[in-house]
């Protein structure tokens, strides 16, 4: 349960922090818009993915979803940031 | 829909993070549904004490930055002092400085009276009981890492209540009106299930926005450093927060009657909005700026704050709120998270709603408890503990939340109240704790614990009552806020009455 716990609680704060962060590097005029995207529905995205990771049958799988959602928004923003 | 594998997850997950936070989860909730009377519930407080209404003649503003100079203290000129203005709920004005005092910088905060503008022997923590309510519910009372723990606390309630959701989605509609009332567990579980559906937008609502209000610190550090590499003045900007303008002392001063020129020439410009607070940069200076809150009622962005320079009234920063989603987004979960643009309905119907998340904590708990029990390879010894404890921290904290009503209307010339409430809300669960340790009895302890808690819930409006009946205290029966806190004090007891009497019927069974 621990490592469900921690794989949703740290992919979730990635996804949820890169993704809106990446709207921002690519349109920068939208940063309020962005920032409210963030505190609403970010917010709720934070628990989906936990709940998510804790569907998860074993702590590599609960990883692994975690992954899942981190890593595509890790790499978009990594496009983001560099472009 | 889901996999059986998948579903068996998602409900030992519900069990088990519903377990972990079932405590304070209680604490949160009792003392959050009680805190939307936070006001009424400081009226009640003060009936004991004086400065109970506001009175019709008030000295303006200016004569309270004269006798804030004349305490002497040295205010730098960057430096807030904020001025809490007199209300129905509040007859008094509040201020609040930062200054140096037996060497240290600290914040220091004086009430003078609104008729005449005597300092008044009263620190705002006299009227303790309904802000320890209050920060119960967003610290716990837990130094430097409460208010983060509730915040993690409340991330983890919204993941029981996804999980829950998911859980009962296939069945959702089906089963809503299942109520089985000959079995004790399916009655517990259709219970549960029958609130939890019903609540959910209200559950979801508090979840959202309370994960908002407690971490926000932790998730605008993490966007601050992604989205603006670590510049927080552009993330200040961006989320539309009012940044501190930079002045630098004239040396030139302006009478203080100007503030009363400022505040009337605010009240002009907007006549249906009631002026709450007033914070002061650079008090008397000329290049002073003042800044304003405005509240206008039955609005869903209830508070507007503008600011304006002291020397010509120039409007220096508009309303926020309408120009920015951000600032936005976050005065509408503060408007849903509080309930007040709704009226007095609005308002006890979401206090009805905290007290269902109340309801679906105990019988969570009183499930789990059951089911551990009939597992034989459980630890006696170790499911005892866990037992006491979870009882202590379900039933337990309302006989604490009740013990400091109790104390602080039969008790209040005897006791400092900010010294005492916060050790009996402990020493009460704790008893509570031992109570149920000695007795090793959940169901039986649980009845005795929730009717302890129901007379000890009726003691003090029936204390009103007849003191109001008897005309000893005629006021008793005229204040509507002393009659709001008894109604809720009693539906409190009244509740915890019909759970502990429903729960004593199954235990005879």
């Amino acid at each position: 349960m621990w490592h469900k716990t921690f794989a949703g609680f740290s992919c979730g704060l990635i996804t949820i922090t890169l993704l809106p962060s990446s709207l921002i590097h690519f349109y920068y005029d939208l940063r309020a818009l962005s920032a409210a995207l963030f505190m609403t529905v970010g917010l709720t995205g934070w628990a989906c993915i936990m709940t998510y990771c804790y569907g998860a049958g074993s702590p590599k799988a609960a990883w692994l979803r975690g992954l899942y959602c981190a890593a595509p928004s890790v790499l978009i923003y990594l496009i983001a940031f560099f472009t | 829909m889901f996999s059986k594998d998948t579903l068996k997850n998602l409900t030992h997950a519900h069990t088990w993070l519903g377990l972990i936070i079932s405590g304070a989860l209680m604490i949160i909730f009792v003392c959050g549904s009680l805190s939307f009377y936070r006001a009424e519930i400081h009226q009640w407080d003060r009936f004991h004490n004086f400065h109970k209404t506001l009175p019709t003649e008030q000295i303006p503003v200016s004569h309270i930055i004269d006798k804030l100079q004349g305490l002497g203290y040295d205010i730098r000129f960057n430096d807030r002092v904020s001025i809490d203005l007199p209300s129905e709920n509040k007859p008094f004005y509040t201020v609040f400085f930062l200054a140096t005092q037996d060497g240290k910088r600290q914040y220091l905060n004086y009430s003078f009276a609104a008729d005449d503008g005597r300092l008044l022997d009263l620190d705002r923590n006299q009227f303790f009981l309904a802000d320890m309510l209050y920060r119960m519910h967003y610290h716990l009372y837990i130094p430097s890492i409460g208010f983060e723990l509730v915040g993690i606390i409340t991330l983890i309630f919204f993941v029981v209540l996804l999980t829950g959701l998911l859980i009962h989605l296939k069945k959702i509609i089906s089963h809503y009106y299942q109520y089985r009332i000959h079995k004790a567990k399916d009655k517990y579980l259709d219970g549960h299930i029958l609130i939890g559906v019903t609540a959910f937008p209200y559950t979801f609502m508090y979840a959202l926005t309370g994960v908002y209000f407690n971490l926000a610190l932790l998730f605008q550090a993490s966007f601050g450093f992604a989205a603006f590499n670590g510049d927080f003045t552009e993330l200040d900007k961006a989320l539309g927060k009012p940044g501190a303008i930079p002045q630098t002392a004239t040396g030139l001063t302006l009478p203080t009657q100007q503030y009363d020129a400022l505040l009337s020439h605010i009240k002009t410009r907007y006549p249906t909005h009631q002026l709450t607070y007033l914070f002061s940069y650079g008090m008397t200076d000329k290049a002073a700026h003042v800044e304003v809150i405005l509240r206008q009622g039955g609005s869903l962005h209830e508070y507007h704050r503008l600011r304006f320079a002291l020397d010509d009234f120039t409007q220096l920063s508009g309303d926020i709120i309408k120009h920015n989603p951000a600032q936005a987004s976050a005065a509408t979960f503060e408007a849903l998270h509080y309930g007040t643009f709704g009226g007095d309905l609005m308002r006890f119907l979401m206090f009805l709603m905290g007290l269902a998340c109340c309801y679906l904590i105990l019988t969570g708990n009183l499930l789990w408890l059951e089911k551990r029990a009939k597992n034989r390879q459980q630890s006696k010894l170790g499911l005892r503990f866990v037992s006491a404890m979870t009882l202590a921290l379900s039933s337990g904290v309302l006989i604490s939340v009740a013990m400091c009503f109790v104390i602080t209307r039969f008790l209040p010339e005897y006791f400092t109240m900010q010294t005492i409430l916060v050790p009996v809300f402990h020493l009460s669960w704790f008893f509570a704790m031992l109570h149920a340790l000695v007795k090793n009895a959940p169901r039986k302890v649980m009845v005795q614990q929730l009717m302890m808690a129901a007379l000890l819930f009726i003691l003090a409006p029936a204390y009103d009552l007849f003191n109001g009946m008897l005309t000893i205290q005629p006021l008793l029966l005229a204040d509507k806020a002393i009659w709001w806190v008894n109604g809720m004090l009693t539906i409190m007891a009244i509740l915890c009455l019909v759970i502990a009497k429903q729960y004593r019927k199954s235990t005879t069974k």
